[in-house]
């Protein structure tokens, strides 16, 4: 009988390992803390990136709001990816005096993608809610993916966490 | 020469074919869909790859609040054309935009808002569109909360493709109706698409909690019916 207990726990432990590992999603931290206007770059090996892990179909940024709560802040956060283990990346940011790092009319290279979002502080902001974006490049992450990271604050400091997501 | 004659009573009837409404020699090929979902945002960007001939891309987008205006959207740089809109009262608004010729390879989509909102967004690249009139009459409907079901029924006509675009709070069960194709999915933000067998073409979903939704469709016409004509007057000339 204590056999059979422990066979069957063993059994449940185990179906949710394998729920939790199915449904995993990696989150990485990238910077916390308050960031005077200005450009930032993440991770610490900016030009090589970071690999995410392979077989992964959405890519993801997110900034805590909880902090985020002057309308003065706004907020760029930009996520690059390189399909070619970083030999090639998007163009790089537009000279002043472009507000932001990128625009749209921007041509990207083979073998990179790109997302970003915009937003801006509001002081009534929930605790707890995060501006985030979630990307389906409609290709899977494989051994060959690097992905990096831009924030650019304008207006006034941004106090909050950054974090790249894959999933 | 009688086999002359068939071969050309053939061509000829091949052509004649081609101009009645309802015949197309066309199809309309379905690229890879990207798709995105952000929060407490006030714009927002991302890639996505379009290649082919006769190219047509459509959005179909969720935003939350409705009340939010769209100030600019665009893929590669140049403007969409709204094709239509469906909203939720005091809830959520889907969209549906278009741009024909799309530049080729990989483009950058994005949205521009008034306000910061909640979105989902499912870019379709399609090919083998007309170039000039790619959709037909759009239409939409909404309806909740306390449903489990969705369908619309959108005008179409053999030859061309059907493509929609749902959103709900809660998608647990999401399934398309049978003959859809589901194309992409981003923070419950589907799109699906059906091949024309006539009209109208009844776009529907399924789900398991009941919710309220707002659904909108369109449908694309194919490149075909406009080089028919000159393969018609080749063959007269002949």
């Amino acid at each position: 009988m204590g056999l059979m207990r422990l066979l069957t726990k063993g059994v449940v432990v185990l179906a949710l390992l394998l729920w939790v590992a199915g449904a995993s999603a990696d989150k990485a931290q990238e910077a916390t803390g308050t960031a005077p206007p200005g450009a930032y770059t993440f991770p610490a090996n900016f030009s090589n990136g970071r690999a995410p892990a392979a077989g992964r179909s959405v890519l993801g940024i997110e900034i805590t709001r909880g902090q985020l709560t002057n309308p003065a802040t706004q907020v760029e956060l930009v996520v690059e990816v390189s399909w070619d283990r970083g030999t090639t990346w998007p163009p790089d940011c537009l000279p002043p005096p472009a507000v932001w790092c990128h625009d749209s009319t921007q041509q990207l290279p083979p073998n990179t993608d790109w997302m970003w979002i915009r937003t801006r502080g509001d002081p009534n902001v929930l605790p707890g809610s995060v501006s985030s974006q979630r990307v389906s490049f409609g290709r899977l992450t494989d051994n060959d993916t690097r992905v990096r990271e831009r924030l650019r604050v304008v207006g006034a400091p941004a106090t909050g966490t950054v974090s790249v997501i894959w999933e | 020469m009688g086999i002359r004659r068939a071969v050309l009573a053939a061509l000829l009837l091949w052509g004649l074919t081609c101009l009645l409404p309802g015949f197309s020699h066309g199809a309309i090929g379905i690229g890879t869909s990207c798709g995105s979902g952000s929060d407490s945002v006030l714009s927002f960007s991302f890639s996505c790859t379009a290649s082919g001939s006769d190219r047509l891309v459509v959005a179909g987008s969720r935003v939350y609040p409705e009340t939010a205006v769209v100030t600019a959207i665009t893929y590669g740089g140049d403007a969409m054309t709204l094709i239509g809109s469906e909203t939720v009262p005091s809830g959520d608004e889907v969209y549906q935009y278009h741009r024909i010729a799309p530049a080729a390879g990989s483009q950058t989509f994005s949205m521009t808002f008034d306000m910061l909102v909640d979105m989902g967004a499912v870019v379709t690249p399609l090919t083998g569109v007309h170039q000039v009139t790619p959709t037909g009459t759009p239409a939409g409907t909404h309806a909740g909360p306390g449903v489990s079901s969705a369908s619309v029924n959108v005008t179409s006509a053999v030859g061309e493709l059907v493509l929609d675009v749902i959103y709900l709070g809660d998608d647990t069960g999401m399934t398309p109706g049978a003959g859809q194709t589901q194309q992409g999915t981003a923070s419950r933000v589907y799109v699906s698409t059906e091949a024309a067998a006539g009209s109208p073409v009844a776009m529907s979903w399924s789900w398991s909690n009941a919710d309220s939704y707002a659904m909108h469709g369109v449908s694309i016409k194919p490149v075909a019916a406009a080089g028919v004509k000159r393969k018609v007057g080749i063959l007269w000339l002949d």
